[in-house]
């Protein structure tokens, strides 16, 4: 398991690598509680897309969620996820922002 | 009042960011280059550590990166101070991987960590700590260990013990963990 990205100062965005090589399902660890649940939950995303998450980065606008495509190919999809839209709790783009 | 308000809205972005932040870090494989976009201005850094991954601090004051140690591209936590250039070790003993932990004849042979994050308050760091053996099992396993939060300002490092087993609510099936040498293919048991 990798930590990705904080969500939060109590919160980080790791991915289950059961695979290993770094790719798995996105999920996210409550430092509170210690608890890990879905990432899909709490960020209100689509539970599809949180399954072979090679990467992930958060700015202030946007979440970045790198997928492994094609384990026969290195060709890597990612999918943004504009922050605020999930905040008000909209259907999640995969437009790359400009 | 407008004009007020606006200079704050302005300032807001920048909030917390040091005078002297970079906007961008580049390692070159020798050194750091710290670039800052709208001055036009690199610094450059030189870091005799090999580096396998880094994470820049959102305060603009430091990076953490992870050394590239062996075959398995993790190894130990630093810290990279802007201002001073400073380097700094801040792992040194194992201390989830250890003898009390584990059985004597269950120890693995060393302790290392992989994809260190910074936290938005710029006051701990994540990563990933791992057991190697520096052989084969480590390409086919691996060896996951919990996932560790340092604290900056006092260095103190505490584990989140239910990463280091599969969650089954999460991860259907088996996992894979190793235990000190020899591999070992266990049920998932929940947390």
């Amino acid at each position: 398991m990798s930590p990705k990205g904080w969500w939060s100062n109590k919160e980080i965005l790791c991915v289950w690598d059961l695979k290993r090589g770094g790719i798995g399902k996105l999920i996210r660890l409550d430092l509170t509680t210690g608890q890990v649940s879905s990432a899909a939950s709490s960020l209100r995303i689509p539970e599809t897309a949180m399954n072979d998450v090679s990467g992930v980065d958060i700015t202030s606008r946007y979440l970045l969620i790198q997928h492994y495509a094609d384990p026969t190919c290195s060709d890597a999809a990612a999918s943004y996820f504009k922050l605020g839209i999930l905040e008000h709790d909209c259907a999640y783009s995969t437009d790359v922002p400009s | 009042m407008k004009i007020l308000a606006l200079f704050l809205l302005l300032l807001l972005p920048n909030c917390g960011k040091y005078e002297g932040a970079p906007d961008l870090a580049v390692y070159t494989g020798q050194a750091f280059q710290l670039i800052n976009i709208e001055s036009k201005s690199t610094r450059i850094i030189p870091c005799s550590v090999p580096v396998s991954s880094f994470s820049i601090a959102p305060n603009g004051k430091f990076l953490m990166f992870v050394s590239k140690e062996g075959r398995s591209g993790m190894g130990q936590i630093y810290r990279l101070d802007f201002e001073t250039s400073q380097i700094q070790k801040l792992t040194t003993a194992a201390f989830y991987f250890t003898a009390n932990r584990f059985p004597q004849s269950e120890s693995p042979e060393r302790e290392l960590y992989s994809d260190v994050e910074v936290s938005p308050d710029s006051q701990s760091a994540a990563f990933a700590v791992h057991s190697v053996a520096d052989n084969d099992s480590d390409d086919l396993v691996g060896l996951s260990g919990p996932i560790a939060v340092m604290e900056l300002l006092s260095g103190k490092i505490r584990c989140n013990g239910l990463t280091r087993t599969c969650p089954n609510h999460l991860t259907k099936g088996t996992c894979h963990r190793r235990v000190g040498g020899p591999i070992r293919r266990s049920s998932v048991s929940g947390i």
